[in-house]
């Protein structure tokens, strides 16, 4: 192993740390992101289920998935620009 | 026994006929809840009871502080979020009785959707079951809706006073074949 050497490359060459500096930040950018995701279908589907089924704990509800849609993207927002 | 003039709700769906009118609305027992409420609870405590010794975990003193106040947020928002999947989807798992038919709304898991349909007029048995410990202590079970021909039976799980759904299906189907 010592000696791998094809045109001046080494193993110390394929270090990940080198490629990605600041990996656990961007997996917890890459979390926020999937839970973004994940919140934009949920409100979809209260929207939908509002839709549905008329009533005023309904448009509650969806007032809820729309403020954790807004609360989940400032998240993201925030992890980036303080990350 | 059930009221035998049933005043219609003030509620709409979407597939309601003009004339339709929605008599009954019955969902899963609220106790049902108690599960995800407690451990949505017992989560979000986790979370203030770990801060003050935070300090004894290298892993955590490790990170920055905005690390740490990210993750923090982040922890709150996905229980958060896991409580208003929940909520959603009970409130929304209903099941309707009209003048004219019965709808069962069901979800499984959250992004899929189930709703089955039958007339009154094609119902043709109607059952419940109760039993365990919680069934009877909290009074909810299950009713079974029988349908004619090849129409999807209907299962309304977890319903409070199951024997109560079961004596107003059965009446409304009676008064329809008369």
């Amino acid at each position: 192993m010592n000696n791998f050497h094809i045109l001046s490359l080494s193993w110390e060459n394929f270090s990940l740390a080198g490629l990605l500096p600041n990996a656990e930040k961007l997996v917890v950018i890459l979390v926020i992101l999937l839970l973004a995701v994940f919140s934009l279908l949920v409100a979809k589907q209260i929207i939908l289920l509002d839709q549905f089924l008329k009533t005023k704990m309904g448009s509650y509800l969806k007032a809820a998935g729309v403020f954790y849609v807004f609360a989940v993207t400032s998240l993201l927002i925030l992890s980036i620009i303080l990350l | 026994m059930a009221d035998q003039s049933p005043k219609p709700l003030p509620i709409q769906f979407i597939a309601q006929n003009p004339n339709e009118q929605v008599y009954y609305l019955f969902r899963r027992s609220f106790v049902t809840n108690l599960p995800w409420m407690v451990l949505m609870f017992m989560l979000l405590i986790i979370s203030f009871v770990f801060l003050p010794y935070s300090e004894q975990f290298s892993f955590w003193t490790s990170l920055s502080e905005e690390m740490q106040f990210i993750l923090l947020l982040l922890w709150i928002l996905a229980v958060c979020g896991y409580g208003l999947m929940n909520l959603v989807r009970w409130y929304f798992e209903v099941f309707l009785v009209t003048d004219k038919r019965v709808l069962d709304i069901d979800m499984v898991g959250f992004l899929y959707r189930n709703v089955a349909e039958a007339q009154l007029k094609s119902i043709q048995d109607v059952s419940h079951t109760q039993g365990g410990v919680f069934q009877l202590l909290f009074n909810f079970g299950n009713v079974y809706i029988q349908t004619a021909g090849t129409v999807q039976n209907i299962e309304v799980k977890e319903v409070s006073n199951p024997g109560l759904v079961h004596d107003i299906v059965t009446d409304l189907a009676s008064q329809i074949d008369e």
